[in-house]
């Protein structure tokens, strides 16, 4: 199986939040934490594009190479997970991560830094699948029980993909090739997966050399 | 007479510090699982555990490989509209 | 003093000459309307908008602009009340993590423990300063009981601070294979905490520290011998110093004050991030913070150094604050003929006040 990825379609997505609130119910997230969210450019006025943002789950993560006591891992799915019990909240990976993704719910005065919290896939964590101790720190194991992503799988223009990278992108290309080759372009591709292989979309973001 | 000790300390402390660096990330080269465990940290991988009680799926189970992928990838398909509408 | 303080007052009639011959201020912007700053960046004023409009008029689905504004790190509507929410791309932290895993990392251990290795081969070399004269017996007050308490404060938050630094940057590499991940963590979870709340007591003290030293950390022009002979320290002449010698004064201005001023503002940074900082700027003040740390606790070996092992009798004065008369001499000998001259009692070699300790060496 092919690594597991996100796609965002910019042409596709109405800016309804539905992955937001899915996400939050699924998981029933902490006070504070949106671990996706719809960013919307030019709101209101013509040329209006909006953008459902969450974890990309990194090729290169760079919050996994600045965790300062590595608790992240990724799974053979290409999933990038995190160990709640080893977090120390530093706020590394916050600062690390382009697509703000990771997460700090406040723990006390001050702004003092709880445990990160960020997408999980729908992958939960490193405790027994389906268990009360993984739902309470990571939220539901969707992809043990065969199932995707709730944000992606519930999105009423299908403009969020997730799941298997190469029939994420069977199933783009079949799109931008049905709507004249146009927006073919990737949000975060670029920065989260690489340069493109073959047969993967246009990454809209050029990758840092 | 040249100071051998202190040169000999001085290379080897900066052989240590060359594993300061970065290890490899991306797949294939990082992800190595070992008796439940990525990369130190514990964890089962999603096909060893089943589907849950509550789960409409059935067509695989526990320890499945081919058969939770083949789940996942007919369920993805759900994703793309061409293929329901046509 | 008196060059320096002429010197200074130079410097301030320069900058009042100087704003002076500056041109009439130009005429005040008009009074921004009292709002707070806006949250988002305002679709009306994207000159982006605009052009994307007319492309995807003209090109459909060509959305250039729109990429060009996911790449601008600027704040695009959003329903999530997030600090940055609506920045869909930061590149920032990809340049973060290459300074701070392949250049900080690296350089900055091999720093430290070059300092380390250095103090341990000095040792090797040169073993404890011994006192050259025999001990008199006659005690003189060095440091006020005010003093060592900031010293101490300063000293043991720093410690503090450095060793739960240490192991947040280094301890993935050093100790994290020895103790695993679980009580590494468990390790870095209490440091980290410790490193949060004793860090602004740190920067209170500092400032305090700063006040309270400054004044016979003034440089003077004896100091200038004392670094052209190297303090003696090489080749075992005698050089007389004011109260603190050129070391000392060195280690006071630039660890004390530039590292430790700079160390605590960009931890303060880091230390609250609910006043909605920006991540370029913590990622920022990171590398400030980091940067001025290893450097500072570099330059602290040396501080240690000299303070404990290097120089009999240093470390007794700011345990007990006083010192033999001999130490004075042969140490600080401006110091030692400036406090006979004031002819206090017990610092002309008068009776010792009884609360002061009595010098073990007495009789050796």
């Amino acid at each position: 199986m092919a690594r597991m990825k996100f796609l965002c379609d910019a042409e596709r997505c109405i800016e309804c939040n539905g992955c937001v609130t899915a996400c939050k119910q699924e998981h029933e997230v902490p006070w504070g934490v949106n671990r996706r969210r719809v960013v919307t450019i030019n709101d209101g006025v013509p040329g209006e594009k909006s953008i459902s943002v969450a974890c990309m789950h990194c090729s290169d993560a760079p919050c996994m190479a600045v965790c300062p006591v590595d608790c992240f891992y990724k799974t053979d799915e290409g999933v990038v997970l995190h160990d709640k019990d080893l977090c120390i909240g530093c706020g590394y990976c916050f600062y690390a991560c382009p697509f703000g993704a990771p997460q700090f719910p406040q723990a006390g005065a001050f702004g003092l830094r709880g445990k990160m919290d960020k997408c999980t896939f729908c992958a939960g964590g490193p405790e027994k699948d389906h268990s009360a101790e993984e739902w309470q720190k990571y939220g539901r194991n969707r992809l043990a029980e065969g199932k995707l992503p709730a944000c992606a799988e519930m999105c009423s223009t299908k403009a969020l993909l997730g799941g298997d990278g190469d029939i994420v992108a069977d199933i783009y290309r079949t799109r931008v090739l049905k709507r004249g080759g146009k927006g073919s372009e990737a949000y975060g591709w670029g920065s989260a997966y690489g340069p493109p292989t073959g047969g993967a979309p246009a990454a809209a973001t050029a990758p840092k050399s | 007479m040249i100071h051998w000790k202190p040169l000999v300390g001085a290379t080897l402390g900066m052989m240590v510090l060359a594993g300061c660096g970065e290890s490899p990330q991306q797949l294939g080269q990082a992800t190595t699982y070992k008796q439940g465990k990525y990369q130190g940290k514990p964890d089962s991988r999603p096909y060893e555990s089943g589907p849950s009680s509550y789960s409409q799926d059935k067509s695989w189970q526990a320890g499945d490989k081919t058969g939770w992928e083949k789940a996942v990838k007919t369920r993805q398909q759900a994703q793309n509209e061409y293929n329901r509408a046509e | 003093m008196t060059a320096w303080l002429v010197a200074f007052a130079l410097t301030g009639f320069a900058g009042i000459a100087w704003s002076q011959s500056q041109p009439a201020a130009a005429p005040a912007p008009p009074a921004t309307p009292a709002k707070a700053a806006p949250q988002t960046f305002d679709s009306v004023l994207n000159p982006n908008a605009a052009e994307q409009a007319k492309r995807q008029q003209a090109q459909p689905g060509n959305n250039a602009p729109v990429w060009r504004d996911v790449r601008s790190e600027k704040p695009y509507y959003t329903t999530d009340r997030g600090v940055e929410a609506g920045v869909l791309i930061q590149s920032g932290g990809e340049t973060w993590r290459q300074r701070r895993n392949n250049q900080i990392i690296p350089i900055g251990g091999a720093l430290f423990l070059g300092a380390v290795g250095i103090g341990l081969l000095f040792y090797l070399w040169k073993g404890t300063m011994k006192l050259k004269e025999r001990p008199t017996g006659r005690l003189m007050p060095r440091f006020s009981g005010f003093e060592r308490s900031v010293h101490w404060t300063v000293a043991i938050t720093f410690s503090v601070l450095a060793i739960s630094g240490l192991v947040m940057l280094f301890g993935k590499y050093v100790l994290l294979p020895i103790f695993g991940h679980t009580l590494f963590a468990w390790l870095t979870i209490l440091l980290k905490n410790m490193h949060n709340f004793v860090g602004p007591v740190f920067a209170i003290a500092v400032v305090i520290m700063f006040f309270t030293f400054v004044r016979d950390n003034w440089p003077t022009v004896r100091d200038a011998i004392w670094f052209a002979k190297a303090g003696g320290l090489l080749s075992g002449e005698h050089v007389p110093s004011g109260r603190f010698n050129g070391g000392e004064k060195v280690w006071f201005w630039i660890g004390v004050l530039g590292f430790g001023v700079t160390a605590s503002a960009s931890g303060l940074v880091l230390d609250f991030p609910n006043f909605e900082q920006t991540r370029g700027l913590m990622q920022l003040a990171n590398v400030v913070h980091v940067v001025s740390t290893v450097l500072m606790m570099s330059m602290a070996l040396g501080h240690i150094y000299m303070g404990t092992v290097g120089v009999e009798g240093a470390f007794n004065a700011m345990k007990t604050g006083y010192v033999d008369e001999a130490w004075a001499k042969e140490h600080h000998e401006y110091w030692y003929n400036e406090v006979r001259n004031v002819a206090t009692p017990h610092a002309s070699g008068g009776p010792v006040p009884v609360a002061a300790p009595q010098n073990k060496e007495e009789g050796v």
